[in-house]
């Protein structure tokens, strides 16, 4: 299969920080619709290769491509869910949404212009038809009859609601989300996952997500899991590295998020990542890859295919 | 319970009003008591002079027009000292908005401009009066160099702070909604003001010492060169209603900005939860 396929494509990346590596040899392919999955221990990188291609750091050595462009920095079209910090303080619901629509559509001076009669409440078709839109966003959420509140009158869920739509009012290809559910409660937890994967068969989009939640999030979301986990060479530390990527045992059966959860193919295929991935007695050396997802890059220095160049 | 130390308890609006007045009272009774005794002491007392005294004075004054001029001398100091304050404070909050967004966004201008920020920070706006004077001849404009000293620098550490306090990952989110760095400043701008506003609140009486220091030094007009004129005659019947009024004013200034802090950003301090 052409590599041009790939939605998401990193290859050789190492990060080092001064005398630290992090991650050594990252290679990764992700087609357009896939949901993954980045797990593993605490400090081990998953964040950090998440940052990587979603651009806000950038690799020395490696590279990483999104749409067949380098990932030069943030853009459009990459939405971004961080755990916290997710929203503006300064904005309601409503103009969280809305933000990225005046960004997108105005110009600097225009956007300032309509800065001032929002000021003054004036509402020009173009503000009420921008406001509309993000509404209809917030609607897709279940978020509109909070649409006038501010962040810090909003519950953690109803501000991850609210980033979820933010981030999906831009129509970006990917989505990247850093522990965005990690301080919610379950029921919370559970109903943003359905309102995530309706928005997912809808758009068609694309999602990565760092979790620590091996039996909710995974299970019930991801259509592949990636285990970024610590490699020694003699003991030495040689940077983290893809040691597990395989697919979900049910990503192509249409079931319920509990079905999901409770099948008995998910919970070995679990049981599986929880003993290869963090038990600790496990040897993870160079032979303990279980690369067994079709799209699955060996973790070692590869030759890059004149297509991607 | 309501004396435990650290109670967030809320107190009823009409106690909190009572509590307040309370001291008011104290003084003004405290003050009446002194200058009542100086007075039995010494009918010509100049220094404790009785409130009546005081406001017959102050309303002569008041209505009393410059022989030169042939205008109120006091809506002229009033008058003065209000426009330097305006345009003190205008100059250093403008230009330290520029100048501390760019260089809480920009290391390399950071490591330009902070240095010099730091070091002239440290220079006491009078130890420069002579030079001042050696150079040019200032008038009214000295009470606006002094209110710019005074706010300046200090608006320019605490918006470079506030900018580097704004969490990454909103300048990250900026990004993917399409924002420019142009416009990224804007949002900061608009994130950090209610701080800006309340670091110029606290301030205030930095401001006030400055435009009154100046005006002592340069000024032909202004409350404090109306104060430190009447010094020399030991009209305090005058000077405490001047005091009086810049106090008026401080006080509006600072609720003023309270208010717009809390009508405009009820966000920044968690209201309407």
């Amino acid at each position: 299969m052409s590599s041009d396929t790939f939605l998401i494509k990193v290859r050789n990346l190492d990060v080092i920080y001064g005398e630290k590596i992090v991650l050594k040899s990252i290679n990764l392919n992700i087609r357009q619709g896939e949901i993954v999955c980045f797990v593993g221990p605490s400090g081990a990188g998953k964040s950090t290769l998440l940052r990587h291609i979603l651009g806000e750091e950038h690799p020395r050595i490696g590279s990483v491509y999104v749409n067949r462009q380098k990932v030069k920095g943030p853009n459009r079209d990459m939405g971004f869910i961080p755990q916290s910090y997710s929203l503006f303080p300064n904005h309601t619901a409503l103009g969280n949404v809305a933000q990225g629509l005046y960004l997108d559509r105005c110009s600097f001076g225009k956007n300032l212009m309509y800065d001032f009669l929002k000021l003054f409440k004036i509402k020009t078709p173009f503000i009420k038809a921008i406001e509309a839109e993000a509404l209809a966003c917030l609607e897709k959420v279940q978020m509109q009859e909070h649409a006038y509140k501010f962040p810090h009158q909003l519950s953690g869920g109803q501000q991850q609601r609210v980033a979820i739509a933010s981030a999906l009012s831009m129509k970006p290809s990917v989505l990247l989300m850093d522990e965005a559910f990690s301080a919610l409660d379950p029921e919370t937890k559970m109903s943003i996952r359905e309102n995530l994967l309706e928005l997912k068969r809808t758009n068609n989009l694309t999602i990565i997500f760092v979790t620590h939640d091996l039996d909710g999030d995974v299970p019930a979301l991801s259509t592949r899991l990636i285990a970024v986990t610590r490699h020694y060479n003699g003991g030495d530390h040689t940077g983290a590295k893809i040691a597990f990527d395989s697919p979900h045992p049910l990503a192509n059966e249409d079931l319920s998020l509990s079905e999901r959860i409770a099948s008995p193919q998910t919970v070995a295929w679990i049981a599986r990542v929880k003993h290869e991935c963090f038990d600790p007695n496990y040897k993870q050396d160079e032979q303990a890859f279980t690369l067994e997802h079709p799209d699955a890059l060996p973790q070692t220095h590869i030759v890059l295919e004149e297509t991607i160049i | 319970m309501r004396f435990r130390f650290g109670n967030r308890a809320q107190i009823p609006l009409w106690e909190k009003i009572l509590l307040g007045v309370i001291p008011f009272l104290f003084a003004a009774l405290l003050y009446n008591h002194f200058a009542t005794q100086r007075l039995i002491e010494n009918p010509r007392d100049k220094v404790l002079p009785s409130v009546s005294k005081m406001y017959h004075s102050m309303s002569e004054f008041v209505m009393k027009t410059d022989r030169h001029s042939g205008k109120q001398q006091f809506f002229e100091d009033l008058k003065a000292s209000v426009i330097s304050l305006i345009a003190g404070i205008s100059v250093a909050f403008v230009l330290a908005l520029f100048i501390g967004i760019t260089a809480g966004s920009y290391p390399l201008i950071n490591a330009l401009v902070m240095p010099i920020i730091t070091v002239f920070s440290a220079i006491p706006p009078a130890a420069i009066v002579p030079v001042l004077f050696m150079i040019a001849d200032p008038g009214y404009e000295l009470s606006i160099l002094f209110i710019f000293m005074a706010l300046f620098f200090v608006l320019v550490k605490d918006i470079v702070n506030q900018i580097h306090k704004i969490p990454r990952n909103l300048n990250t989110l900026l990004f993917t909604k399409g924002a420019s760095e142009l416009e990224l400043g804007r949002e900061n701008l608009y994130m950090i003001l209610p701080g800006i506003l309340q670091s110029l609140k606290i301030n205030l009486p930095l401001v006030w010492f400055a435009l009154l220091y100046g005006e002592t030094l340069g000024a032909q007009n202004g409350l404090g060169t109306r104060i430190f004129i009447l010094k020399r005659f030991s009209a305090n019947d005058i000077i405490f209603p001047y005091i009086l009024v810049i106090t008026l004013i401080a006080v509006t200034v600072f609720y003023g900005i309270e208010f717009i802090i809390r009508k405009r950003y009820a966000w920044y301090n968690g209201d309407e939860k």
